[in-house]
């Protein structure tokens, strides 16, 4: 028996685990990924907790297919519709491209606000996620705006429209709502710099936010951990034990002054004094 | 007992008294890192590069904000647009002799011109009618048709220039800016996103619309003749709407429309409000800067 016999034998198997290793002592990668995927998640975690991956893969998905449309699409009046009937009837799977990213708005949307639902009944919200909370309605905040500055960029009469009919409810909002608007649509009125503009803010300012909030969201699921459901056995027994202490708090502060219950009078502990 | 064991004080040893230094002895040396007030070499350092760095990404910051929202906010210029001859919006005109109830009196003109703005392609509906509309003869219950018809005729052939107006106003909806379209039946304004309602001179009469339709500033100008600046400004080259009818066969009588505005449901003018805004009553407060 010598120390040959442990470890690979095979020298492809050798040569990739000292790869890995040369990686890890470098950059910690290998502890990173377990941190990041092997986490220990509650008892009743089901198919539900996976709405927020579906969302961001979704995110994925339309960040991919934006970069491959933005490489045929062109942010002018005179050419903005034209090329996207180019990328629909002409460029190959142009259609299944543009199809992918039309309709995975509108999934996003959908699986966003399913997601955001499962959140609420399941009370997952509560100490301590309350800030993965306010993160994910960041996220909300700017997948809508995803689906405003998007909805222009065909520049048809019903995406011209419906988009002058959303800024103005911006710019109806009191005091500083005209600003906005005007902000908005570069200036009094809906031109060739509210395309321009639109198409920068889809495409650079609000995926740079989606990207900066999943990070911090991911960061407070892995810190935090997945939330126990409401239901779980061993959450409704520690709620439970809570109940039972604020009970019996309860009945102490009555026998100490009968009748007493909106002014409690201090108490000593137990109400019993420590024998010598 | 060795010479090495701490004397404990055990019975029958002699510790005798302590003579060595004794913390009230010491007066500590005055510690900067005692004083929260004192700045430190480290603490000067980091403010200078916290400081350092805000003044930098300012600089950055600045420039490229303003860049992207201030031009936005500038005020809109404006300009006369000619929009085309009189004859073109001045048919039909008084006098109307033998009118029946089925003469159109004034005309109804729609068309598209580029506003006080190249860039903003504007539509105005320009309308020639009745200054009054309700003034306009209804029949009565019991009237007999020919007795109506003698009764219209009457108040028809009494009309003159100045029962009539020409009246710009812009297809923007006052609600949230969809374009209204002209109904010649009901002789009106719809707005075809939310079912704002307006009447033939843009005059809120249902939906969710908080003020009238915008209106334009418009003119009707001879220009065969000259005129100085200063004489425009002041309104000199206008011509009467009785002068116009009157001239309107010369094609160089033309129409141009300025400046927008809105208005009060009582056709009182104020300063052009964006969709949405009601100009009168207490939510036009909310609006302090328009």
């Amino acid at each position: 028996m010598t120390t040959k016999d442990i470890g690979p034998k095979n020298e492809l198997q050798k040569g990739l685990d000292a790869a890995a290793d040369f990686v890890d002592e470098r950059s910690g990668v290998k502890t990173g990924g377990r941190w990041l995927l092997f986490r220990n998640i509650p008892a009743g975690t089901s198919w539900f907790q996976t709405l927020g991956f579906t969302a961001m893969a979704l995110f994925g998905m339309q960040a991919i297919t934006g970069i491959i449309l933005a490489m045929y699409y062109k942010p002018d009046p005179n050419t903005a519709f034209g090329s996207i009937a180019h990328i629909t009837n002409e460029v190959t799977w142009g259609w299944m491209v543009r199809g992918m990213h039309k309709w995975g708005a509108s999934a996003m949307i959908v699986i966003v606000f399913l997601h955001m639902g499962r959140v609420f009944i399941w009370g997952a919200y509560k100490y301590p996620r309350e800030l993965t909370w306010v993160t994910g309605a960041m996220l909300l905040l700017l997948t809508m705006f995803m689906g405003l500055t998007g909805y222009l960029l065909v520049w048809d009469q019903k995406a011209y429209w419906a988009t002058v009919v959303a800024v103005n409810i911006f710019a109806a909002a009191p005091i500083l709502g005209p600003y906005i608007g005007d902000i908005l649509r570069a200036g009094p009125e809906f031109g060739p710099d509210t395309l321009s503009r639109f198409y920068s803010i889809h495409m650079l300012i609000i995926p740079g936010g989606i990207a900066t909030f999943i990070g911090l969201h991911l960061y407070f699921i892995i810190r935090l951990g997945i939330s126990e459901p409401p239901w779980a056995k061993r959450a409704m027994r520690a709620q439970k034990d809570e109940e039972d202490a604020r009970r019996a708090a309860a009945r102490n502060r009555k026998a100490a002054i009968p009748g007493s219950v909106s002014f409690p009078p201090a108490w000593v502990g137990d109400g019993q004094e420590v024998s010598r | 007992m060795a010479e090495d064991e701490p004397n404990n004080g055990a019975p029958g040893t002699q510790a005798g008294p302590y003579e060595g230094p004794r913390a009230t002895d010491f007066t500590p040396e005055p510690d900067h890192s005692d004083d929260p007030g004192y700045i430190t070499r480290t603490k000067f350092l980091s403010t200078v590069a916290i400081a350092g760095g805000g003044i930098l990404t300012a600089a950055i910051l600045v420039p490229v904000v303003g860049f992207a929202v201030t031009s936005p906010l500038q005020s809109e210029k404006w300009r006369w647009v000619d929009i085309g001859p009189a004859s073109d919006f001045l048919q039909n005109a008084p006098p109307y002799p033998n009118a029946e109830p089925s003469t159109k009196i004034g005309e109804v003109n729609s068309l598209a011109v580029a506003g006080a703005d190249p860039e903003a392609d504007r539509r105005i509906y320009v309308m020639f009618g009745l200054l009054n509309p309700s003034a306009k003869p209804i029949p009565g219950a019991n009237e007999s048709t020919a007795a109506y018809n003698k009764r219209f005729a009457a108040w028809a052939a009494g009309l003159t220039a100045a029962d009539m107006d020409l009246l710009p106003i812009w297809n923007r909806c006052a609600h949230l800016g969809c374009p209204v379209a002209y109904a010649p039946g009901s002789q009106g304004f719809i707005c075809p996103c939310h079912g704002g309602a307006y009447d033939s001179r843009g005059l809120v009469i249902g939906g969710p619309p908080p003020r009238p339709l915008d209106r334009l500033d418009v003119k009707i100008v001879d220009q065969s003749k000259q005129y100085s600046a200063d004489q425009i400004a002041k309104g000199q080259d206008r011509l009467t709407l009785q002068q116009a009818i009157a001239t309107s066969s010369n094609p160089k009588v033309r129409v141009q429309v300025g400046k927008a505005y809105s208005i009060s449901q009582e056709q009182q003018a104020f300063e052009l409000h964006a969709p949405g805004e009601p100009v009168t009553g207490t939510l036009a407060n909310l609006y302090p800067f328009t």
